[in-house]
């Protein structure tokens, strides 16, 4: 039987309690999940989830569905992400390490918790750990563009709509992040093979 | 031909259908004669499965139970207005002459070194805030339409069906949403929404809890320490014994305190306004609602002043003006397509 997400909206709007819960069930996980490739820490992935449902309920008024609104509740969720990485690289602003430089300009380093996460399986995660220490070191905007469209593959356009901003923009950011990512990767010659290397000798198609 | 430094910001867009047919073309002719830049692709193509093929994470098992806690807590400590309320652009009364003016009093102390407002928070009573309406009410109002025998000695307003109606009449929904969601009453309406919570979660297994103490570690909110005693702010904590001891639980949720405070503007009587409720919980301030022109002595925090403020009511919720409120506050504010943007001088 297909749900009607809209009327769902609609009554949760008029403060139906169940209708909030549906709600809930339908995108806390993704919303955790998006939060959890920021932070890399379960206690924040959490945090985030409680916040954006929170702010859901109480602003669920203001939704006009102008937008989808999966993409509303994870514009929230991405947003509070956002303010409290700065919150974080404020806070560390005096006491940290210099920039990394790259091609692309230097970037600052982020506040991740890199410790490998228990999903993640021996050998793999050695290497997954050292790739995502490197997301962490995106901008901020950089990062969530990445982090929604390879991990989790959201198409541009919903990336456009859940950030806010045009087409283009989307492009300029996953594009540079990625390029970020590989030549931090390349920097660091001993992981070199422990990342890249895989498609070796696929080449251009 | 393309540079190598030009066209690889192009290689890291090359599976995602995005280029255009002339990029997609200039980057093929590239990747002929240039053995670095294929190599550069099938480094992208390697990150790209990593990200692609990360383990999902599940959540935490008890991560509905605490987001509907602190759901909770929200609902309890919003005593003045409902959270869901919509906002009516056709009302019966003109708001901003006459008697439907509320004075509202911001109780606001700024006592935090980093600078940025952080306020303490004292507690508005919900019992005041109930007369008040009452009384506010009992001027005669079309919406508000409470028996002046309610106002008498300031005690809690039962929920009322003239409340429950008028509300109904202005947003045409069911009676139960409405008592859910109309504000400024007593505490039956918050009985209500705090019993359907409870059964969402007994429905969802999950019990009801003792009493609320986890809070989210990084966000600057602090929950209830018991039953009447005063929320404050985890940096900046009051003395207990500047609190009035009758004043509720309330959980200061500061949800993400960006840069810019933004907030949706409402026009009432073509005036722009802002809810005072959403407000004080964006801009973090508490305050207290008095009846109209008749300003009652507060109870101050230690480093806290008060200041008074003119609001209005409408469909129940009071509503400020937001250049007022960013002069008492010393903000900038600013106007963003339907949004008032409040930044910090």
């Amino acid at each position: 039987m297909a749900v009607n997400e809209k009327e769902i909206v609609e009554r949760c709007r008029a403060g139906d309690l169940d209708s909030f819960d549906y709600l809930y069930n339908t995108y806390a996980e993704k919303v955790y999940q998006i939060a959890y490739r920021y932070f890399n820490s379960p206690d924040d992935a959490s945090d985030i989830v409680q916040e954006t449902f929170i702010r859901i309920y109480k602003s669920i008024a203001g939704y006009r569905g102008d937008a989808q609104f999966s993409t509303w509740v994870y514009r929230i969720a991405t947003n509070l992400c956002y303010d409290e990485l700065r919150r974080r690289k404020k806070r560390q602003a005096d006491s940290f390490d210099a920039d990394i430089e790259t091609e692309n300009g230097s970037i600052a380093r982020e506040i991740v918790d890199d410790s490998p996460s228990p999903h993640e399986k021996a050998e793999s995660a050695e290497r997954i750990s050292h790739l995502m220490e490197k997301l962490a070191f995106l901008p901020l905007e950089q990062r969530a563009s990445v982090i929604l469209r390879d991990i989790h593959g959201y198409s541009y356009q919903e990336i456009s709509e859940i950030q806010n901003c045009s087409l283009g923009t989307v492009k300029s950011r996953i594009s540079r992040g990625r390029c970020a990512i590989k030549a931090m990767l390349i920097d660091e010659r001993e992981l070199f093979s422990s990342v890249l290397g895989q498609n070796a000798g696929r080449g251009d198609e | 031909m393309m540079k190598c430094g030009n066209v690889l910001e192009l290689i890291a867009l090359y599976d995602d259908d995005v280029l255009s047919d002339e990029e997609r073309a200039k980057v093929d002719v590239h990747l002929e004669n240039c053995e670095g830049c294929r190599e550069a692709l099938d480094d992208f193509r390697d990150i790209a499965m990593i990200l692609a093929d990360l383990p999902p994470v599940e959540p935490p098992a008890e991560l509905k139970a605490k987001v509907y806690r602190n759901l909770q807590e929200e609902i309890k400590s919003s005593m003045m207005n409902p959270p869901a309320a919509k906002h009516k652009k056709n009302h019966k009364v003109p708001f901003w002459l006459g008697s439907m003016v509320a004075s509202v009093v911001l109780v606001v102390a700024f006592a935090n070194a980093e600078g940025y407002f952080k306020p303490l928070f004292n507690i508005a009573q919900p019992d005041k805030l109930v007369a008040t309406t009452a009384a506010v009410g009992a001027a005669g109002s079309q919406n508000q339409g409470l028996a002046a025998t309610q106002v008498a000695n300031g005690k809690n307003v039962k929920k009322t069906k003239d409340m429950t109606v008028s509300i109904k009449q202005n947003t045409a929904i069911d009676s139960q949403s409405a008592a859910m969601r109309t504000s400024a009453h007593g505490r039956q309406e918050r009985q209500d929404e705090l019993q359907n919570i409870n059964h969402v979660l007994s429905r969802n297994g999950i019990s009801k809890p003792e009493h609320i103490s986890s809070s989210p570690a990084m966000m600057s909110a602090d929950n209830a320490t018991g039953g009447s005693q005063t929320q404050v702010m985890k940096r900046n904590t009051m003395p207990a014994g500047s609190i009035p001891p009758t004043a509720p639980e309330r959980t200061v949720m500061r949800v993400a305190a960006a840069q810019n405070v933004i907030l949706p503007v409402f026009t009432v009587s073509g005036v722009r306004c802002v809810s005072l409720n959403e407000a004080s919980e964006a801009l973090g301030f508490n305050c207290d609602i008095k009846e109209g022109g008749i300003v009652q002595p507060i109870v101050l925090s230690e480093n806290g002043k008060s200041i008074p403020l003119e609001g209005t009511w409408q469909d129940g919720m009071c509503m400020v003006q937001p250049e007022k409120l960013a002069d008492v506050l010393h903000l900038t504010l600013s106007f963003d397509d339907a949004k008032a943007v409040f930044h910090k001088q």
